[in-house]
């Protein structure tokens, strides 16, 4: 393994190929941090309940007629079938389709068809459903595997400084804003290129040109990590004017610009002047991940979007553009999206990873910083092996 | 605790409503360590009446901190003589014997938690919230607290104008919700409701005040009647009953009046000193230990405040009420040595 000082990767290339590390990082990272489960707004009424993998573990989250999240391991305790499926709503129980045991809100068991016959002298109490953690913060749902698990606010407290001054809970998500990627990557390049401040300005260098990168402020806090950088010049000088969508309220104009987090481990935000983004890294496979995408904007009407949008729409076509005038819907490089040059990027590298004449090359002094630090980051916790 | 009284110095009596009155004490440098109190607890007052010593808990009304003082504030009770004599007798520069805070019903704030938590206060039920209000508030700031106040009507309010000027200075940690049985046609308060605290008003208040951080407790504390409606509300609303913690404040204690119990022989761990008693048939452990002399700290003798809590080891006792428990404690052995009557030949208990 390569030292970190010397401006070369901290981690061996198989942890970027092999299923042993991929497994290992399921049991060691996925399955003992607080997962993303959704919005808040994704759970509103009591029996409503969604269920979501994090790391090996399959978890629902129901709301109780108090309006409290439960979470329970999705696992009936008979034979281990699983209770809920993907999202809906229930009444007071839950019932395992296989032999109907049937769970309360609280995930006692409260019936076992035929019990006297076939479980004479079963004691219920013993048999509920294995709880979990849910909480609610920055308007997102979490859950924990472990129902003693170290509090949301203690895990994310010490970043939460470094995020946007405005609260995403008073924003509303749109549909345009949603999309969903597979990504021929593991996750950890598609965190290291979301991280790596090197690249925007030539990778994106006509996509994400509104920021300035030469002013980014970007540390890790723990195991997360902080960016921000505030918005160029020309676009500074008349953001009122020309913002594509209306403007969040609550930003200081001397702070206008992109928070970017990458919360660990691979759960990214993007917090701008007009837009709030999650962006979800799930790994499927060493060399595949899934990426959801969801978005908030603020709460202001149709018209104000569409007066906002016609108003910049010249503006922005003399400034934005692609890096090379090839077909764009042959070359991502010529399709003026940044996601689509981002994911062209993730996807070569984890090609070029199985070429026998692969070797890691230096990493940059300060721009990719944050990738080495991300490495050491995941490394810390693959040891932690109890 | 301990079971001494200190004379001290009455600073000065305030009055919250047409009945109700703040006493507020001098606490002298050398007993504030004593007099150190967690929010929820109360501290005992001790009157002499016709050649008899009168002891009743009172909770104190403030959290500590901030430059508040100790205080207490009382609503004179028809039957109670010392309630009667701190409204209307007491003044400043008084001094009142004061056993030290004690008290299981409590809320201790955590910077680095993040709860909701609820209170459901009537009547004079609001002097332990209070203290815990103001407690959260400040040492607690990412909890938020919604308070449903019930009180026959407005002008019997405790600490109106103070709640109110609360929710102004921490508009997104506090929100306080008034409902009046009684409210009076000439009066120009507004509550949120007018009635009983119901089922059904329960279940609108939950879906109206939801809960965003997840580790959610509900306190209740107002006379038994409302808070057993409260209690049955929430678990009929699936909240589970470690969550709810409540204190009873005046009215019926719903106490089992039928005693069953036996004479025993009680081994007594004394704070570490070995005796062994008899207990007659009909007698609380309390009455007994009192009867061969000792000192055992206690106060409101009817199951209320928790002064006089001990370890059960072996065998068995009934309690006639047991507010001051929380179910865990019962599990864990705990009992209060007023209301407990010995059920079993041969038992041990612990004082510490």
């Amino acid at each position: 393994m390569s030292t970190h000082s010397n401006g070369m990767p901290v981690l061996p290339k198989e942890a970027y190929t092999s299923q042993e590390w991929f497994d290992r990082e399921q049991a060691l990272i996925f399955s003992k941090t607080w997962a993303l489960a959704g919005f808040q707004e994704d759970i509103t009424e009591p029996g409503q309940y969604i269920s979501v993998q994090a790391g090996l573990n399959n978890i629902f989250i129901v709301m109780g007629r108090d309006h409290r999240l439960r979470a329970f391991h999705n696992i009936c305790r008979h034979r281990g079938t699983q209770l809920l499926r993907a999202e809906g709503k229930t009444q007071k129980a839950i019932t395992c389709p296989y032999h109907d045991w049937t769970y309360d809100l609280e995930g006692n068991l409260i019936s076992v068809p035929e019990q006297e016959k076939e479980f004479p002298g079963i004691d219920l109490s013993c048999n509920g459903l294995k709880k979990a953690s849910v909480d609610i913060w920055r308007g997102m749902l979490w859950v924990h595997p472990d129902e003693n698990a170290p509090s949301i606010v203690n895990w994310f407290g010490d970043v939460e400084p470094y995020l946007a001054p405005y609260d995403p809970a008073g924003l509303i998500e749109t549909e345009e804003g949603y999309s969903k990627h597979e990504i021929k990557a593991n996750w950890k390049i598609i965190v290291e290129n979301y991280i790596d401040g090197y690249h925007l300005a030539h990778l994106h260098s006509h996509t994400l040109n509104m920021y300035d990168h030469s002013k980014i402020e970007c540390e890790f806090i723990g195991p997360h990590f902080a960016f921000w950088e505030p918005l160029a010049d020309f676009y500074a000088a008349e953001v009122e004017k020309v913002t594509p969508m209306p403007l969040i309220p609550g930003i200081p104009k001397d702070r206008m610009g992109a928070w970017v987090p990458m919360l660990f481990p691979g759960i990214g935000l993007g917090e701008s002047e007009n837009s709030w983004s999650t962006f979800h890294i799930t790994p499927v496979a060493p060399d595949r991940s899934i990426v959801e995408i969801r978005t908030r904007v603020a709460n202001e009407s149709t018209w104000a979007f569409t007066k906002a949008a016609m108003a910049s729409a010249s503006f922005w076509d003399k400034h934005l553009g692609t890096k090379y005038n090839g077909d764009p819907n042959v070359d991502p490089m010529s399709s003026g999206d940044f996601m689509l040059e981002d994911i062209y990027a993730c996807e070569q590298q984890q090609k070029s990873l199985q070429s026998p004449y692969f070797e890691h090359g230096p990493s940059s002094k300060h721009g990719e910083k944050p990738v080495r630090d991300h490495q050491s980051v995941v490394a810390k916790w693959m040891e932690s092996d109890q | 605790m301990r079971n001494v009284v200190y004379p001290l110095r009455v600073s000065e009596v305030i009055s919250e409503t047409k009945q109700a009155k703040t006493i507020r004490f001098d606490v002298p440098t050398e007993l504030i360590d004593e007099f150190h109190w967690r929010p929820g607890q109360h501290i005992t007052i001790e009157l002499e009446a016709n050649g008899e010593k009168l002891r009743r808990p009172f909770t104190i009304s403030a959290a500590q901190g901030n430059g508040r003082s100790l205080q207490i504030t009382v609503k004179p009770n028809p039957d109670g003589i010392v309630s009667k004599y701190l409204c209307s007798a007491v003044k400043a520069g008084h001094q009142l014997n004061v056993m030290p805070p004690f008290g299981g019903f409590t809320l201790v704030p955590r910077s680095d938690h993040q709860r909701t938590l609820y209170f459901f206060a009537g009547g004079s039920g609001i002097t332990p919230a209070m203290a815990m209000i103001e407690a959260a508030l400040e040492d607690e700031p990412r909890s938020k607290l919604y308070v449903l106040y019930a009180n026959r009507s407005a002008d019997g309010i405790i600490f109106k104008e103070h709640l109110e000027q609360l929710a102004e200075r921490y508009p997104s940690q506090l929100e306080v919700r008034h409902i009046l049985s009684k409210p009076s046609m000439w009066s120009m308060f507004s509550p949120w409701k007018s009635g009983r605290i119901s089922k059904d008003v329960i279940l609108e208040y939950l879906s109206e005040c939801r809960p965003i951080a997840q580790d959610a407790q509900y306190f209740i504390c107002g006379p038994d009647s409302m808070n057993n409606d409260v209690r049955g509300a929430l678990q009929n609303c699936d909240v589970p009953a470690d969550r709810i913690h409540a204190e009873s404040f005046g009215g019926d204690t719903g106490a089992q009046t039928e005693v069953t119990s036996v004479p025993a022989l009680l081994k007594l761990d004394y704070y570490g000193e070995a005796i062994e008693l008899e207990v007659a048939e009909g007698q609380s452990i309390m009455n007994a230990v009192r009867a061969a002399g000792l000192e055992p700290p206690y106060s409101c003798q009817s199951g209320i405040c928790g002064a006089c809590k001990a370890q059960i080891k072996s065998g068995a006792v009934h309690m006639q009420a047991r507010m001051a428990l929380e179910d865990a404690e019962v599990a864990k052995g705990a009992i209060l040595t007023c209301q407990s009557y010995a059920t079993t030949p041969e038992l041990s208990v612990s004082f510490r």
